[in-house]
């Protein structure tokens, strides 16, 4: 019996190594898009991302905290500009994140 | 949220995000002015002195170019946001810039061949040379260009000014030349720019004037 609980536990225990910072679903998007282009600014991810502002600029602090979005302010004109776009930490950590997502939802089925 | 809870496809990410920058109607405008530069450019020729003839289309471009490049820094910018797109797309760009360089070049080998022996034909019917070069030359290498940049309307733009040549050598049955091509010309290129202005309005409509930025 103790046996069998040891390996439900082994079963699991990838979830818990699962990063949750960019588990959390708003979070995983806005990774996800920056994934894919070289930069964006602030207003072409909230477009993409359907992200309220606040919303969008809370969680883009949470991934700068973590270093997985440098954040560069500017100015052009007299309008502020954001530009972001995914660290090397942060391809790296989304990078893993999948292997790690597949890996668990691989092994999960209906049978 | 339901975007959220959809499962995560990064391909369709990544062609979301760059169709989004072609929702504007500002290219299909582009290739509409174009278009009618060449028409004006045929018809033209054969009514304005030199070296104005030659010029016209040429100024008509670049006017096309500039309001192209206008209408992208203070319509599309503005509304949807600046976006650099990474390596894949960078290649998909390379790639069409190939293509139509290469075309742009069998085309001028094809104008100085031509230019040299200006008695030189096509064994088939004129009408029907018209609708050959059409097809081959432009409508086939705008649909490699549409195929590599992901861009769907611009079949549909291949298509019709493929077809603009033989369209002009049809009308040029009722009307006099040169203005079976301006006719010809005109109608496509009206056609390509009525559709990209309705895209432009749909554009407006989506992604109204952002507010100022909350970060």
């Amino acid at each position: 019996m103790a046996k069998k609980k040891i390996e439900s536990d082994d079963f699991i225990q990838p979830l818990g190594d699962i990063d949750k910072i960019i588990h959390e679903p708003a979070r995983l998007m806005i990774m996800s898009y920056l994934y894919v282009v070289e930069s964006a600014d602030f207003i072409f991810l909230r477009n993409q991302t359907g992200l309220t502002d606040g919303n969008l600029s809370s969680h883009l602090s949470k991934l700068e905290s973590a270093g997985y979005v440098d954040i560069e302010k500017r100015f052009k004109g007299k309008k502020p500009q954001t530009l972001l776009k995914l660290s090397r930490e942060g391809r790296e950590a989304f990078e893993l994140y999948r292997k790690k997502m597949e890996q668990v939802l691989g092994g999960l089925s209906q049978k | 949220m339901e975007k959220i809870t959809n499962s995560i496809d990064l391909k369709e990410i990544e062609k979301k995000t760059w169709r989004s920058t072609l929702e504007d109607g500002l290219l299909d405008m582009y290739f509409g002015m174009l278009v009618l530069s060449i028409g004006l450019g045929i018809t033209l020729g054969d009514l304005l002195p030199e070296p104005f003839d030659s010029l016209l289309p040429i100024i008509l471009m670049i006017i096309g170019l500039i309001l192209f490049l206008l209408g992208k820094k203070f319509i599309t910018q503005p509304r949807l946001g600046i976006v650099k797109f990474g390596f894949r797309q960078k290649t998909r760009k390379l790639k069409t810039v190939l293509v139509l360089s290469i075309n742009s070049i069998i085309l001028l080998i094809l104008f100085i061949i031509r230019l040299v022996n200006p008695d030189l034909r096509l064994i088939f019917p004129v009408y029907i040379e018209g609708l050959i070069i059409g097809l081959l030359f432009i409508t086939f290498p705008l649909c490699f260009a549409a195929y590599f940049l992901q861009y769907t309307r611009l079949y549909f733009i291949a298509l019709l000014v493929g077809l603009s040549f033989f369209l002009s050598d049809l009308l040029s049955i009722i009307l006099p030349e040169p203005f079976d091509a301006l006719m010809a010309f005109g109608i496509v290129s009206v056609i390509i720019i009525i559709e990209g202005f309705i895209f432009l309005i749909k554009f407006l409509r989506k992604y109204p004037l952002s507010k100022e930025e909350m970060t």
